[in-house]
């Protein structure tokens, strides 16, 4: 189903920015922007984040999108709603970064919250989801998972193992920085075992998924050599969980291989196995010489070195553990028997999918995917 | 501040010694004769430098060269030499002699607000910091006397020395950079390190490449991307960046052997630069409230207005036909008949589409996409545009794209912009995919590229 976004009013999008920031990106234009050099300094527009005709239209359609997709989960009209044209999740309370200008995931997140004690923010760009995480970094409402290029100087700077959360938020928040040239194997088994353990540790009531497609093989900008595939392969890891899913865009500058991507991804999302050529359209140039939807390999090295990507696995594991053991985060509202839900059960659509507290019933757990020598959990206490 | 003068005369001295010219002796910054102000001035631009590269931070990243509001260039260096000679931020601003600083820099009163800010902002902190590193460095003289001889001070000061030394590189790095940029490299911004590659210096040439593809090739503009580029007129930073292109490439392809190499030498190099850290305050935090165990109320009225959904028929289309085939016209035997027959083949699916939309297909904007876009272009109109894109001049071009109107007099803004994506580069990946498969890029739209009679494509 398509539906097209009211576009978010200021007051909502000051549900996070901070009231002057949002004022003044209503009212800057590129002919006026000379004249108040200052805030453009102050809010970081002009370089980066240049001021453009319909600057403000545009955040508010993109916004409205990512705002109208958690509430329809919030209201349960579906399980998976996707915004491509959101994910901008660079930007700040108080200005712009890496041309984002208003951080609509945040905005989701608040929303998904009114609704859903947990949520989970995965971030597959190839740029660290500082944004995002600097937002939530106090909370423990919030968990961020962000898999990025660290280093070298690279954009935004942040993401380092070490930004674990403070405060409440402390372990709530989780980096994983990698090298150049990850390839789909080291990437896909990292994210499966992070993220498995991840939604078991911290079983949220939705996920919210930036699949910014900068993360892909041949972009400009990033460094991974990642397949559309192996890009693909994350989406669909995420949705088998059956948690309400907001699914958004972000980064990706080889417009061609963006388009790809999102479109392969919209097929996992609806279950649907798109064929290798892409029909004739009125683009279809744009896809040439080979007219398909996969993309050629990156040919660089790898840098992320087995035991690299071991080192890093272990510190998440290892800072997951601490929030098994933190008595003043319920996990585990009571045990089972006597469980009492933190929502009326009585209002839960009995054909709408299994909803979280009933799959723990469950003996057989549904989201363990590694069958004998790979299951990692055999190590761990299970929850 | 008469610490501070002796210091100055002190460090001026080193500075000159450490260049050879010991017998001029230099009594203050300010007050120096004119062959030296030049020196002085680059010895403000060193410390300077230094001075932002420790205390770059997220909260304090400024942007040089200094712009003021009106378009003016704001020198910092005469701006700190004037404060400093009048006693100071905190003295010029307890006795109101803001007003003689801005006549004397030249600058109109309105700036007067904007000047202070940006003083306050910049250089005061600087302040702080030259005294507090000349303290430093004097204090590794042995006898931690401030009027040391000259010698015993040049030898006690290797540290400050080496601050010193290596700088002129990057500072020339960054001197080549400013005019195009704007913006300190320090800020880790996405901005491309503007290059043009014919204001080439040789003595950099190679510190620069190799910084550019350290930079150019993990931090780069977000911002260049293409739609929004021309969107926003902003076309200059993509051509600019498309005419280092070829390199880039190149240095992608060969980035795997080198980068692995150069890692061993750009390590010292990035440890210089400073972590950022994630920021913490009220300006930096949602608001969170406590889960209380109740459901508030998302609203349910701002859940979208439908566009499009799938029929429920009870026919039920296969998924293939949903889906599509894929793409059918493969047979290239005869380069003009295929063209024709992709020509038909797309037609064919935007039919199709027209008709599992229905009015979806007007709302989502379907009939505004393809190379009919250019059936509302007249010929004269369609070679300004080309003429325009394969002009030499990145500022011909830069000049087009920040007020096309001006040169297609019946179109606006968007219309440009709509025909150089459904028609314009379409053409140039016709010719691409045709010609040079090997190498495919709709983003560099500087190749000259033919057509094939007089079709579209």
């Amino acid at each position: 189903m398509m539906q097209r976004p009211h576009k978010a009013y200021p007051v909502e999008l000051a549900q996070f920015h901070s009231a002057d920031y949002v004022e003044f990106l209503h009212r800057i234009t590129p002919d006026t922007q000379h004249l108040f050099s200052n805030e453009l300094a102050k809010y970081n527009l002009g370089e980066d984040c240049p001021v453009f005709d319909n600057l403000f239209e545009f955040c508010q359609i993109y916004a409205g999108g990512t705002l109208d997709a958690a509430r329809r989960l919030n209201n349960q009209v579906c399980d998976i709603a996707i915004n491509w044209a959101g994910g901008l999740h660079h930007a700040k309370k108080c200005e712009a970064s890496g041309f984002c200008y208003i951080n609509d995931l945040v905005l989701g997140i608040l929303e998904l919250l009114k609704c859903h004690p947990r949520v989970l923010y995965i971030d597959i760009d190839v740029h660290h989801g500082d944004g995002v995480e600097e937002a939530f970094y106090f909370t423990d409402r919030v968990m961020t998972v962000s898999f990025h290029k660290y280093g070298d100087m690279f954009f935004p700077g942040t993401g380092d193992a070490k930004e674990i959360g403070e405060r409440e938020g402390k372990f709530y928040a989780i980096n994983v920085p990698l090298k150049d040239g990850i390839d789909d194997s080291s990437f896909n088994r990292l994210f499966k075992t992070i993220i498995s353990k991840v939604v078991e540790t911290y079983q949220p009531g939705a996920i919210v998924l930036q699949c910014g497609a900068d993360s892909l093989a041949g972009d400009r900008l990033g460094c991974f050599n990642l397949s559309i595939d192996g890009h693909a392969e994350c989406v669909r890891f995420v949705k088998r969980f059956n948690l309400p899913l907001l699914v958004t865009g972000g980064g990706g500058y080889t417009k061609e291989n963006v388009a790809r991507c999102w479109t392969v991804e919209t097929g996992v999302l609806l279950d649907t196995e798109l064929p290798e050529e892409i029909p004739e359209n009125v683009y279809i140039k744009y896809f040439g010489p080979e007219f398909s939807l996969k993309i050629p390999n990156g040919h660089i090295e790898n840098l992320n070195s087995k035991s690299y990507l071991s080192t890093i696995k272990m510190q998440v594991l290892e800072n997951l553990r601490c929030i098994q053991h933190a008595p003043s985060v319920q996990m585990q509202e009571v045990p089972p028997d006597f469980y009492i839900p933190d929502f009326d059960e009585d209002l839960q659509n009995p054909d709408e999918r299994i909803d979280q507290h009933t799959q723990d019933k469950h003996i057989q757990r549904d989201d363990e995917y590694y069958e004998g020598d790979n299951d990692n959990d055999h190590q761990m206490d299970l929850p | 501040m008469e610490n501070g003068s002796s210091l100055d005369r002190l460090e001026a001295k080193t500075f000159t010694e450490s260049h050879g010219n010991g017998d001029c002796l230099i009594e203050d910054l300010v007050d120096s004769p004119d062959h030296d102000s030049a020196k002085q001035k680059s010895l403000f631009s060193q410390q300077f430098s230094v001075y932002l590269e420790e205390n770059c931070s997220r909260d304090n990243m400024r942007p040089v060269p200094v712009i003021l509001g009106d378009g003016q260039l704001l020198d910092l260096y005469q701006l700190f030499s004037l404060v400093k000679e009048k006693g100071g931020y905190d003295a010029v601003s307890r006795n109101g002699l803001w007003y003689s600083v801005i006549t004397e820099l030249g600058l109109d009163l309105h700036v007067l607000a904007s000047v202070k800010l940006i003083y306050d902002k910049y250089l005061r902190d600087f302040e702080g910091w030259l005294s507090k590193t000349k303290r430093v460095a004097v204090n590794q003289t042995s006898d931690g006397s401030l009027l040391g001889t000259e010698n015993l001070i040049i030898n006690k000061l290797p540290n400050f020395h080496m601050n010193v030394e290596p700088l002129p590189n990057f500072l020339a790095v960054r001197k080549n950079a400013e005019p195009n940029s704007g913006s300190s490299s320090q800020k880790v911004t996405m901005h491309p390190v503007m290059y043009e590659d014919s204001v080439d210096h040789q003595g950099t040439m190679e510190l620069r490449r190799s910084k550019r593809r350290h930079i150019s090739s993990n931090c780069r503009c977000t911002s260049c991307n293409s739609n929004s580029c021309s969107a926003n007129g902003n076309k200059l930073h993509c051509s600019v960046n498309m005419a280092a292109k070829p390199d880039a490439t190149e240095k992608k392809k060969s980035a795997a052997k080198s980068k692995s190499a150069k890692k061993k030498t750009s390590e010292p190099s990035s440890n210089e630069f400073p972590v950022k850290h994630v920021s913490i305050g009220p300006r930096f935090q949602a608001e969170v409230p406590q889960w209380t165990g109740e459901i508030s109320e998302s609203d349910s009225k701002w859940l979208g207005t439908q566009v499009w959904s799938v029929k429920d028929d009870s026919e039920l289309a296969t998924k293939i036909d949903l889906v599509g085939r894929g793409r059918r016209g493969k047979c290239s035997c005869d380069i003009q008949g295929s063209v024709d027959y992709v020509r038909f083949l797309i037609a064919e699916n935007r039919m199709k589409l027209k008709l599992e939309l229905g009015s979806a297909f007007y709302q989502l904007g379907f009939d505004k996409m393809g190379e009919e876009v250019s059936l509302q272009w007249t010929a004269d109109e369609e070679k300004i545009f080309k003429d325009a894109m394969s002009s030499n001049t990145p500022s011909q071009k830069k000049s087009f794209w920040d007020n096309p109107s001006k040169y297609l007099i019946e179109k606006t803004r968007k219309d440009v912009v709509s025909y150089y994506f459904n028609a314009y580069i379409i053409k140039l990946r016709s010719y691409q995919n045709r010609v040079t498969p090997e190498n495919v890029d709709s983003d560099n739209d500087e190749i000259e590229f033919g057509s094939f009679g007089d079709k579209l494509f």
